[in-house]
C-alpha cells in the first residue's frame, strides 16, 4: 500500500522501483523511436527475445484475430498484421504489469488503462497519417500505447483522495483533473509519467508525446506534432467511452491543432468509428474479451 | 444484456437486466413500454448518419438518426403498442470535454439529434441526465424498471 501522504518527490522517487523493461522491449522502443527503421529492424529485435516472440505468436493465433493459417514465425506475423500491431503485442505483453495494473485512485477496473493504451495507440497511428508525414504512423501509435504509464503509478497516491477530487471538480475548484492531481499531490500523471519514460529509457520523442499529450501547445516545437497526434487521440478516446474512471472527460481539449494535424473535427469523428472496429478486434486478442457485449 | 457501441436490444423477461458502459459524448436511448413491461436500449455515437450511409446499414444504432427507428422496430417486434407516445423515453450520456471552442461538441449534438429524431415520430423524453464532463453507466431492470446512471467515483442516480 503506498503512502497516501507521499510527496512529489517521494511519488516521482518510487516510479525507480517499478520493474525495467525486458531488453527486447527496450531494445524495441530505442528502434522505433528513432523513426528511421526498416520492418526488418523491428523483426530481428523481437527474434532475439524468445519471450517477445512467444507472446507476439500466442497473440496472433490466438481466435480473435480469425486468421486461416497458422503463423509460425514474427516475420509472418509482420506480413500478415502489420509492423504496428505487432510492436503493440510485444511492448503490451512485456510491461503487462502496468497495462494490467487496477488503477484504484482512478476507480478503473484491471484491465481499463490497457484498453485506453490501446484504443489511443490505434487513433494515434490513423491521426498521423494528416501530419504530413512529420509524425511517423508507427512511433505515434508506440506514443499513444505509452501516453498513460503515469497513471499506473501515481493510482496508488490517489486512493483516498478520490471523494476529495470529485468534490473539487463538483464544485469545479480546479480547471481540470491534472489540476486536482498537481494541488492534491504535487505533480501529475504526464510528469510521472515522464519519470517512469526516463526510468524505461524510452527514446526522447516518445518520452515528449507522453509528457505533454495534455498540454500540446507547451511541447517543444519538434515535438508538437507528435502530442498533438495523442492529446486527439486520447480526446476520441474518452468520448467512445474507452477513458481511465474518475478522470473521464475531465481535461481541457486545446482545438488549435490545424496548424500540425491537418484533420477537421468531422473527419475525425469519421476516423472514431474506424478506429473502434480495429480496436474491438485487436484488443480481445490482447487482452480477452470483456467487453459484455454477448447477451 | 450489455450493449457496445452503435448496439441495441429489447430485453422483456423477469431478472432481465440491459445496460451499457461509459457512454462518454454517446448517449443512451432508454424506451420503456409499461404494457408489455419490456426495455429497449441504444447506444449512440454520432448524430448524423449521412456521412457514413454504408456503416449506417451494418450498425444503424451508431447514429441518432438510424437508431430511433431501429429501436422503434425492435421495440414493435417485441409487442409494443402502435401509439408511441405510450412508450416512456428517458435519455443520458452525452458528456463534453472541456473544451472552450466547441470543436468536438458531439455529445451535445448526439443530444440534440435524438430530440429531433423523437419529435419527427411524435415522441420526447420524460427524463434525462445529459452533458456536463461526466462518463456515465447506465443500467435498466426489468423486474422494477429503474433507470440507474452511474459514473465512476460518484454515487448512483436514478432518473
Amino acid at each position: 500500500m503506498a503512502n497516501i501522504n507521499a510527496s512529489a518527490g517521494e511519488i516521482l522517487k518510487s516510479v525507480k522501483s517499478v520493474p525495467a523493461l525486458s531488453p527486447g522491449a527496450g531494445h524495441l522502443l530505442e528502434v522505433l523511436g528513432s523513426g528511421q527503421y526498416e520492418i526488418a529492424d523491428v523483426v530481428r529485435v523481437i527474434e532475439n527475445d524468445s519471450a517477445l516472440t512467444v507472446n507476439v505468436l500466442k497473440v496472433v493465433n490466438s481466435a480473435a484475430m480469425g486468421l486461416r493459417r497458422e503463423i509460425t514465425s514474427v516475420h509472418q506475423a509482420v506480413a500478415y498484421m502489420g509492423e504496428t500491431k505487432i510492436i503493440g503485442i510485444a511492448l503490451a505483453s512485456s510491461g503487462n504489469e502496468t497495462f494490467n495494473a487496477d488503477l484504484a485512485g482512478y476507480q478503473c477496473d484491471r484491465g481499463m488503462l490497457g484498453r485506453h493504451c490501446l484504443w489511443v495507440a490505434i487513433a494515434a497511428r490513423e491521426i498521423a497519417r494528416y501530419t504530413e508525414a512529420v509524425v511517423d504512423g508507427g512511433v505515434a501509435f508506440t506514443a499513444g500505447l505509452l501516453h498513460d504509464i503515469g497513471k499506473a503509478v501515481i493510482s496508488d497516491h490517489m486512493v483516498a483522495l478520490v471523494p476529495e477530487i470529485m468534490q473539487n471538480a463538483d464544485a469545479e475548484a480546479q480547471p481540470d483533473h491534472l489540476g486536482a492531481e498537481r494541488e492534491i499531490m504535487g505533480v501529475d500523471h504526464c510528469e510521472v509519467g515522464r519519470a517512469l519514460a526516463e526510468h524505461w529509457k524510452m527514446p526522447h520523442t516518445l518520452v515528449m508525446g507522453l509528457e505533454f499529450h495534455h498540454d500540446p501547445a507547451s511541447a517543444p516545437e519538434e515535438h508538437r506534432a507528435m502530442a498533438y497526434v495523442i492529446h486527439l487521440a486520447d480526446t476520441l478516446a474518452m468520448m467512445q467511452g474507452v477513458g481511465t474512471g474518475v478522470d473521464d472527460m475531465r481535461y481541457k481539449f486545446d482545438g488549435n491543432y490545424e496548424e500540425h494535424v491537418k484533420i477537421g473535427p468531422s473527419a475525425l469523428e469519421g476516423l472514431a468509428l474506424d478506429v473502434q472496429i480495429d480496436f474491438r478486434a485487436t484488443a480481445e486478442a490482447l487482452f480477452g474479451n470483456n467487453e459484455e457485449n454477448e447477451e | 444484456m450489455t450493449l457496445g457501441i452503435g448496439e441495441y436490444g429489447v430485453v422483456n423477461k423477469p431478472g432481465d437486466v440491459i445496460k451499457t458502459h461509459a457512454l462518454g459524448s454517446c448517449v443512451a436511448i432508454i424506451m420503456l413500454d409499461p404494457a408489455t413491461r419490456s426495455v429497449g436500449m441504444v447506444h449512440v455515437a454520432l448524430p448524423e448518419s449521412k456521412v457514413h450511409p454504408d456503416r449506417a446499414k451494418k450498425l444503424p444504432g451508431y447514429f441518432a438518426d438510424t437508431a430511433i427507428p431501429a429501436l422503434l422496430e425492435e421495440m414493435r417486434s417485441h409487442g409494443a403498442a402502435q401509439n408511441l407516445r405510450k412508450l416512456i423515453v428517458k435519455l443520458t450520456g452525452g458528456a463534453n470535454v472541456m473544451d472552450r471552442n466547441n470543436t468536438f461538441n458531439i455529445g451535445k449534438r448526439n443530444v440534440l439529434a435524438i430530440k429531433k429524431g423523437l419529435w419527427s415520430e411524435r415522441m420526447g423524453a420524460v427524463a434525462e441526465d445529459v452533458g456536463g464532463n461526466i462518463s456515465r453507466t447506465v443500467t435498466v431492470a426489468i423486474n422494477d424498471g429503474k433507470v440507474v446512471v452511474t459514473s465512476p467515483g460518484r454515487e448512483p442516480a436514478n432518473i
